[in-house]
């Protein structure tokens, strides 16, 4: 059998032992080598693919904490606030007034099929100050078309008259219906009950389209591009049909990642969802890999649903919100543990982290399991001596680090005050304690790129500039860490990924330049190619 | 302007809507048991029972017929499943059912709030809101309200809906009855309190009429935020299992699990596993084990040794009084 190496210019392992190479040789899908050549040499025939000489190559990026959602979202307008990229490559500008919103409304009604609807997604209302978007806005896109406008949270949406007449809003009595001085309704729905009507009578359901092939393949190409070669989809719903197309999608050779799905455990009575848990289980292969099960706790610090312990909110006297009573939180951790898999728990705000620590604490004391790793999502707000519990508990971390740029500015100023925000995102205490830990993006809450939550995490400057907690920023090399071996050890995965070294798979990120060493800065080195298993990847 | 039908035939009429009970309550309320209470009363025809507790769907056995896609069909008509996640999509396809239900019995979870409910069903196309219960365990409720991680959502629970079915007040002595009842109605003044009868325990057992030695009061011993800590009891005799229970079930306030191998005074030949959670003691037989031996796991230290006291004088050594 052939050797094929890739000569590079510079090649990261993030081997402690063989910490750089100079060429990446690759046997059975398999690293063989990062020897010089005249060592790989040494151990066949080797073809020699010199496409990379030029590139500096580091093990491919593994996306700890995303959303196939992504892969759907884009069928619909983007109006966020920041630039996006779309998995085809398309930039989607940040959209930050209402004559934007309105332009990039009319643009897209222009090609928009007769008796469609026009739907939008990605507004964050928290970052327009005062003006709120109203029908009367969306009006004067169009009276007649329906337009129905998701904000970014996904709890509330802002309709056209057009909706609100189909729907007969005007004579529904509902708290989520907000209204003017006159009684009119502004075209804000808020929460489930409201916004069911719009749902029930257009038929939408996100979600459900998340678990279509296409929807994969389109989120496969959007962690391509970034120079993710593990991608994880940590809320799914693991039912027959998503089984079913994950399985056809990733036994496709071309399908350029790995996919790493979580069974939602709040979909599935315990019993059944470890059941089901199993059964997938029996379909792992080289690119599919079920047996992870994620918790959600509570909701998320800029929507003044996180969970936090005092002094609370800064502009809301309520807390946030569990989606379960903290006592089947606590169930769910037991029973998951006992039954050997490994849980992701989303726990935002510091109250969250409390509880769930509380349940490891007993599950683990009831039933010890050495190198467990279940992991703390996002765990924003956590605090050191809840940190210092993670470690004493062999628990991993996954960190939303690159929540600093997009809402650091809204959370010093309106939801948790300086103070809480030179520890939120503690990259560094992690480092220093000795936790492994990943950083994620949870695409399509922000963009699906480890290079820029790396940046992130290493500047920790926000949207407006303002460095916020310089005390937790980590080194550029530790960043890197964070995005391959890190995550990879969070999905108990580093057996297999994470780092370049013999007999693990020969997934590469290939950069421009070299991101340990030069002026530019990590968000700004390009993504060249990706490999999977040794094989250059092409568009699914 | 909305569009009117203009000429041509007249739409289809609308099915009538479905007729929609709201269960709310915090978990452990005893929602599953009212459900299984409305199964055996037979009076509803066709209903769906739709339950969001996260939990096992605890249907009587007797009651079903044949499982098929998540959704059980009862002997008496009626079905009942989970919800998946998206209430709303569910909603919208329960609705389109070639044979939709006459009647929906939603049990809600544990932390939701009834009013946003109600008025779901209030405007839902094809849906009408029938009436919203709440039920109460009242010998919790008080401690629930205090709660600060959830009391916000019983006290809303209890505020939000017209009728509040009260149970497990039975155990309770008359003044502590009376004191969780005003809270719920300082809450909730104009609510209609019913009190529900009794509900014989699963007999797992033969329920025991003896008298149990009055424990000491846990509550008191537990403090918030203690830390979790162990103690291994290592037996030399065998156990009454009524006491053991009995003094579990009083500690369950500080006491997480307790688990371990031991023998029964009934049949001291035979070694058991055992295995206690908050509210059930489950036995197996564990012939391989060779020592007595129970593992206790809560809420601090004081609390705990308590325990252990109690289990060592009145649970293991009465036995050799005998």
């Amino acid at each position: 059998m052939n050797i094929t190496v890739y000569p590079a210019r510079r090649l990261y392992t993030m081997n402690p032992s063989q910490p750089t190479g100079e060429c990446l040789a690759v046997r059975d899908g398999r690293v063989l080598s990062v020897a010089p050549l005249d060592e790989i040499k040494r151990l066949g025939d080797v073809v020699i693919d010199e496409r990379y000489a030029d590139k500096v190559m580091m093990p491919g990026f593994v996306e700890g904490h995303s959303h196939a959602l992504e892969g759907i979202i884009w069928d619909y307008v983007y109006l966020g606030w920041f630039d996006k990229i779309a998995p085809d490559g398309t930039l989607w500008a940040g959209v930050r007034d209402a004559g934007s919103i309105q332009q990039r409304l009319r643009r897209s009604l222009a090609a928009l099929p007769v008796d469609q609807r026009l739907i939008a997604w990605g507004f964050d209302p928290i970052y327009f100050d005062g003006a709120r978007l109203d029908k009367r806005l969306l009006d004067a896109v169009s009276p007649e078309v329906p337009i129905i406008v998701m904000h970014a949270s996904l709890h509330v949406m802002t309709v056209n008259s057009a909706v609100i007449d189909a729907i007969q809003v005007s004579e529904k009595q509902i708290d989520g219906i907000v209204r003017d001085s006159t009684d009119q309704p502004t075209g804000e729905l808020q929460e489930l009950p409201a916004m069911h009507l719009v749902f029930d009578h257009y038929g939408i359901d996100f979600f459900e389209a998340a678990s279509t092939p296409r929807a994969l393949v389109q989120y496969a190409r959007a962690a391509r591009r970034e120079g993710i070669t593990t991608i994880t989809d940590l809320l799914n719903p693991l039912s027959e049909k998503a089984i079913a197309s994950m399985r056809a999608t990733t036994a496709d050779p071309d399908f350029p990642v790995r996919l790493v799905p979580a069974l939602n455990a709040l979909d599935w009575e315990p019993g059944a969802g470890s059941e089901r848990v199993r059964q997938a289980m029996r379909h792992n292969h080289d690119k599919l890999h079920f047996g992870i099960v994620k918790i959600v706790t509570d909701g998320a610090i800029q929507n003044f649903t996180a969970r936090l312990m005092w002094p609370g909110y800064l502009e809301m006297a309520s807390n946030g919100v569990w989606n379960a009573p903290p006592q089947v939180f606590h169930d769910m951790v037991q029973h998951y543990h006992q039954a050997g898999l490994q849980l992701h728990i989303h726990t935002n705000g510091d109250e969250a982290v409390e509880i769930i620590l509380e349940a490891l604490e007993e599950a683990l004391t009831l039933w010890p399991r050495p190198d467990h790793r279940h992991t703390l999502q996002h765990v924003q707000l956590i605090r050191q001596d809840q940190l210092r519990r993670v470690r004493a508990l062999g628990a991993c971390l996954n960190i939303f680090a690159n929540h600093i740029y997009y809402w650091g500015d809204i959370h010093r100023t309106r939801t948790l005050g300086f103070d809480r925000c030179q520890r939120l995102e503690p990259t560094a205490s992690a480092e220093r304690l000795g936790i492994p830990f990943g950083i994620h993006c949870d695409a399509p809450v922000t963009p699906l790129s480890p290079l820029f939550t790396a940046h992130c995490a290493h500047t920790r400057e926000t949207a407006s500039g303002e460095v916020l907690g310089s005390a937790e920023a980590i080194s550029r090399a530790c960043a890197l860490e964070a995005i391959t071996l890190g995550a990879a050890r969070t999905l108990h995965l580093d057996h297999c990924i994470g780092s370049l070294e013999p007999g693990k798979w020969a997934d590469v990120t290939v950069l421009d330049d070299d991101p340990l060493q030069g002026d530019k800065s990590l968000k700004e080195i390009g993504v060249h190619a990706t490999l999977l298993g040794g094989r250059p990847t092409t568009h699914a | 302007m909305r569009l009117c039908w203009e000429g041509g035939p007249p739409p289809m009429p609308e099915p009538a809507p479905i007729d929609t009970l709201l269960l709310c309550g915090f978990l452990g309320s005893g929602k599953t048991t009212r459900i299984n209470q409305l199964i055996r009363a037979g009076r509803l025809r066709n209903a769906l029972f739709l339950i969001n507790d996260f939990g096992t769907l605890n249907i009587d056995a007797e009651w079903i017929d044949a499982r098929e896609d998540g959704v059980l069909r009862l002997n008496n008509g009626c079905a009942c499943c989970g919800i998946s996640g998206n209430l709303s999509a569910q909603l919208t396809e329960i609705r389109r059912w070639p044979g939709p239900p006459e009647c929906l019995v939603l049990e809600a979870s544990g932390v939701a709030r009834p009013r946003p409910l109600m008025q779901l069903f209030d405007a839902a196309r094809g849906y009408r809101l029938g009436r919203a219960d709440t039920l109460v365990d009242l010998s919790a409720i008080r401690s629930l309200l205090d709660d600060d991680a959830v009391g916000d959502i019983v006290h809303d629970q209890l505020r939000d809906v017209g009728h509040i079915l009260v149970s497990r007040y039975h155990a309770m002595p008359g003044g502590a009855a009376d004191a969780a009842l005003e809270r719920i109605k300082a809450i909730n003044p104009h609510a209609r309190v019913d009190w529900l009868p009794p509900v014989a325990p699963p007999c797992r057992r033969q329920v025991s009429r003896r008298a149990m030695p009055s424990w000491p009061d846990f509550a008191r011993l537990a403090k918030p935020a203690s830390s979790i800590v162990s103690r291994t009891v290592h037996l030399d005799a065998p156990v009454d299992i009524e006491r053991l229970e009995s003094l579990l079930d009083a500690a369950r306030v500080l006491l997480l699990r307790a688990k371990g191998m031991l023998r029964s005074h009934d049949a001291p030949a035979d070694m058991l596993a055992v295995q206690w959670t908050a509210g059930e003691l489950r036995l197996s037989p564990l012939p391989s084990a060779r020592h007595q031996a129970l593992v206790l796991i809560g809420k601090g230290e004081p609390g705990l040794d308590a325990l252990v006291t109690c289990l060592e004088t009145a649970v293991v050594n009465q036995n050799r009084e005998k």
